[in-house]
């Protein structure tokens, strides 16, 4: 049997977290496979209760996440947090001998064959898409989580903009995560990790350390996303309310 | 003893009188005891600069990539042209077993103790300042050196006029590259392609020494400035300094 584990640094709203566990738990698992789960509660002991003890550890520290509902705001010190938990995660996976880790982020809502999609293409390091109005005063703009890389002002870029993602299919991308599959190949790298990078300003965006971090060490992979069957985006209460009221409903 | 090789080396896109000097001032140079250098260049589109130099210390590189000569504006085929020229230096000396790479820009004068200090630094990767005025403003002079990214160029140069050595994250145009570099096969000048500023080569070498070699050093030295001819009046300017030396 392959080995996969499901991850996330979480510090959540236990009602979100509540549908966050939903979705894991009718994830499609493909024959040949098991999964087992490990969070990191970042400062959030109100949410061992949804868990089995062997299912997390805690991570506290002095950090906060302050969240409007305009969009969240980021502090250098959440992204350390986030950065350590996550590197966590890795050396867990490499210890442990997972052949895949499956990193969800808690508040993203997977449709059910998420695993078998992403399992199918046979990448090393794939993601599946969602879209977030980053910011609730243009709800117009939504964006996929991936890009193609940063410009030397560290400005997020798409060399053939983002039409493309709206159709189905599997992309190459410069930068995903959230909800990422990354093969043993990758992880057992020991070098390989979600610090940022002493020369690169914006590496303290994680996931963007990680990618760069991939490209350098394995020069030969490719990133990609996987846009059929999109995820959900609880990203502010809003989308919430309109996950409970309408469309979780047709998810079922 | 076994002499130490080190392998001075620069893509060359140069006028001849520039590349005289240049030459000039690698001849000077003080080559400690114990060391053994070898001049080895890689000709990008310049075949009237053979005449300078011995049969084995040269390849040529011909394209379609052009420069504009002391405007400095590249496109992206120069880039990738030297991407690929300092890329063939350093594997050429992982292949002959060189302990040093010494990348030295070909309109660079350098001092003549300038190896010597490198080497004495004794880091991964060490350079020796030199300044120049940027280009969009003739009142801004930059160091060959920044902390990181493109844009923090202009913070934190003042300590550099201060002689010493300080710990920088990018350094261009003069540049020593240790034993640790040059073993690395995954250390090269080639570009991230989700990074744009990574074409700019010495970026791309820096970052990815930095993510391999967790424990990486790397420094400028400002103890001996080197000489920049980087546009047509430093060139005038050092001619004329020059005479008055002799």
């Amino acid at each position: 049997m392959k080995k996969i584990l499901i991850t996330a640094p979480v510090h959540q709203d236990a009602k979100i977290f509540k549908e966050y566990l939903w979705s894991l738990n009718r994830l499609e698992i493909p024959e040949g496979y098991k999964i087992e789960r490990y969070f990191y509660l970042h400062n959030a002991d109100n949410l061992k209760k949804f868990l089995k003890p062997n299912e997390y550890e805690v991570f506290k520290d002095n950090t906060e996440v302050k969240q409007s509902d305009i969009t969240h705001i980021w502090t250098q010190e959440n992204f350390s947090a986030v950065a350590q938990m996550r590197t966590k995660a890795l050396e867990y996976a490499r210890e442990n001998n997972f052949d895949y880790i499956f990193s969800v982020d808690s508040d993203v809502i997977l449709h059910k064959e998420t695993l078998v999609d992403l399992l199918s293409r046979e990448k090393d390091i794939i993601s599946k898409i969602y879209w977030t109005a980053w910011n609730s005063e243009q709800p117009w703009i939504m964006m996929p989580n991936c890009y193609d890389g940063r410009n030397e002002k560290g400005q997020i870029k798409y060399k053939d903009g983002i039409k493309k993602y709206k159709i189905i299919g599997t992309y190459e991308t410069g930068v995903t995560g959230a909800a990422i599959l990354i093969s043993s190949k990758i992880f057992n790298e020991s070098l390989i990790n979600y610090y940022p990078i002493k020369v690169l300003l914006t590496s303290y965006w994680e996931d963007y350390a990680f990618c760069v971090k991939c490209k350098c060490i394995f020069p030969e992979i490719k990133i990609y996303i996987d846009t059929i069957h999109p995820a959900k985006h609880l990203y502010r209460k809003e989308d919430y309310d309109n996950w409970i009221k309408e469309e979780k409903q047709l998810w079922n | 003893m076994e002499l130490k090789k080190i392998l001075i080396t620069a893509p060359v896109h140069q006028k001849a009188n520039i590349f005289i000097e240049y030459l000039n001032s690698l001849k000077n140079l003080i080559i400690p005891k114990g060391y053994i250098i070898k001049k080895y260049f890689y000709l990008h589109n310049c075949s009237d600069l053979i005449s300078f130099l011995q049969p084995d210390e040269y390849e040529e590189f011909n394209d379609d990539s052009k420069y504009e000569f002391f405007n400095h504006n590249f496109e992206i085929n120069n880039y990738k042209a030297l991407q690929y020229m300092r890329s063939a230096a350093l594997e050429k000396a992982r292949k002959e077993n060189f302990d040093y790479v010494f990348s030295v820009d070909s309109d660079i004068l350098l001092h003549p103790k300038c190896l010597q200090f490198l080497l004495e630094d004794n880091k991964d990767i060490v350079g020796m300042i030199n300044w120049f005025s940027s280009n969009t403003d003739k009142n801004i002079v930059l160091p060959n050196c920044y902390d990181m990214d493109y844009w923090k160029w202009w913070e934190n140069n003042s300590i550099l006029y201060t002689k010493g050595i300080y710990e920088r994250g990018i350094i261009s145009a003069t540049v020593l590259l240790g034993k640790r570099i040059i073993e690395n096969e995954k250390i090269n000048y080639y570009a991230l392609d989700n990074i744009e500023c990574s074409q700019w080569e010495d970026y791309a070498l820096s970052l990815k020494a930095h993510i391999l070699i967790p424990d990486l050093t790397m420094y400028i030295d400002t103890r001996l400035p080197s000489r920049h001819l980087y546009k047509e009046k430093d060139y005038e300017r050092w001619m004329m300094e020059k005479k008055e030396y002799e």
